[in-house]
């Protein structure tokens, strides 16, 4: 019933969501509200996760503060990620300018090495790249945004409103598998561990150690419980969007999320069932990225670089 | 006569075509693989990820 298709990036996938041929996908927040700003008939319906980001500087810099940032090349994964929000909003905690920093967009997978080899001093980015960096001792954690921004929203559900109005069942169901999934991923450490096996096997292509420390050093690190959108802290995204200058123009809750699908979730958990060895878990299908040389480089709706899920 | 044969072996396959869902389908499945067939509702949804949280 459930395909997922793995994107290496949001331009692809904010394309795919223009043209139709992609209905539904997990896309950084802000970009969802640039893409429907934009004309893309997408709504926000669900979140996939909280919190999940964290800043990271090098093993040996010496940086144990945000305030030392100031004058440093900081890494962000998209101009349109809640990442750059976030550093917006210490910037404003420490009472330095957003503008004092040198933010520079680069690929996530990118972050660890560009820390490593001295490219940059620091990198906020969704989780696994910033422990890909702890694990291998080149990297220290500043700030878990847990610490500092609680709740913080950074993958939402997007999907398209034709979806919505053509089988609003689907995205019922949809939603339902993701917040009963969440519930069971909060029950205990053992589920979290897992389906990070799963995810990092068949999803991630990534070690399973990876998301396991992910997903469990802190226990808390990214958390999927209370996913219903929430329009106090959309609101919050908005004013930051509109004061970084992201966007030009305040848009209203209601007109680029529909809460109608987290309403009617029932509480239901849904457990994961075992895995079947072939790539297909829960009747779940992953299919996996094109070529890269078959995506193009880059499309009209959304902003160059990286990205978060 | 003729009729009751006929009847007789219409009766026949209708039974073997219910233990057949019964033993290797479940009627539950066929049902909603019916309901699907005949509904104008889309029951297959890719969803787009990136391997980030």
């Amino acid at each position: 019933m459930f395909d997922s298709k793995r994107y290496s990036e949001f331009a692809t996938m904010s394309e795919d969501l223009g043209s139709g041929t992609l209905s539904a996908a997990f896309i950084n927040a802000p970009l969802a509200m640039s893409l429907h700003a934009k004309g893309v008939p997408i709504k926000i319906v669900y979140l996939g996760h909280r919190d999940g980001t964290t800043l990271m500087v090098g093993a040996n810099s010496g940086i144990t503060s945000f305030a030392q940032l100031k004058g440093k090349k900081i890494l962000i994964p998209s101009a349109f990620s809640n990442q750059k929000l976030w550093i917006a909003r210490l910037c404003k905690q420490y009472g330095i300018a957003l503008s004092d920093l040198d933010l520079r967009v680069a690929p996530p997978p990118e972050m660890p090495s560009l820390l490593e080899t001295g490219s940059c001093d620091a990198y906020a980015v969704g989780e696994p790249h910033a422990a890909r960096a702890e694990m291998a001792g080149t990297g220290r954690v500043l700030l878990h945004v847990k610490d500092s921004w609680p709740n913080f929203i950074s993958c939402v559900l997007v999907v398209r409103e034709d979806l919505m109005a053509q089988s609003s069942s689907i995205v019922q169901e949809l939603v339902d598998g993701i917040a009963g999934s969440g519930l069971w991923l909060e029950q205990s450490v053992e589920n979290r561990l897992s389906a990070a096996q799963v995810a990092g096997k068949y999803y991630y292509n990534q070690k399973p150690e990876l998301v396991q420390f992910v997903m469990q050093k802190p226990v808390d690190r990214v958390r999927y419980e209370n996913l219903a959108p929430a329009k106090a802290d959309f609101e919050e995204i908005m004013d930051l969007a509109l004061e970084t200058g992201m966007f030009t123009q305040r848009m209203r809750f209601e007109e680029y999320c529909d809460t109608r699908f987290s309403e009617s979730f029932g509480g239901e958990m849904l457990p994961m069932p075992p895995d079947d060895g072939l790539g297909k878990v829960g009747g779940v299908k992953v299919v996996p990225p094109k070529p890269a040389a078959s995506q193009p480089a880059s499309a009209p709706a959304a902003p160059a670089g990286g990205g978060n899920k | 006569m003729k009729a009751r044969i006929l009847g007789g072996y219409a009766a026949v396959l209708l039974l073997v075509t219910l233990a057949h869902i019964w033993l290797n389908i479940g009627f539950q499945p066929f049902m909603e693989g019916m309901r699907d067939l005949f509904s104008s509702e889309r029951r297959q949804l890719t969803v787009g990820f990136l391997p980030v949280t």
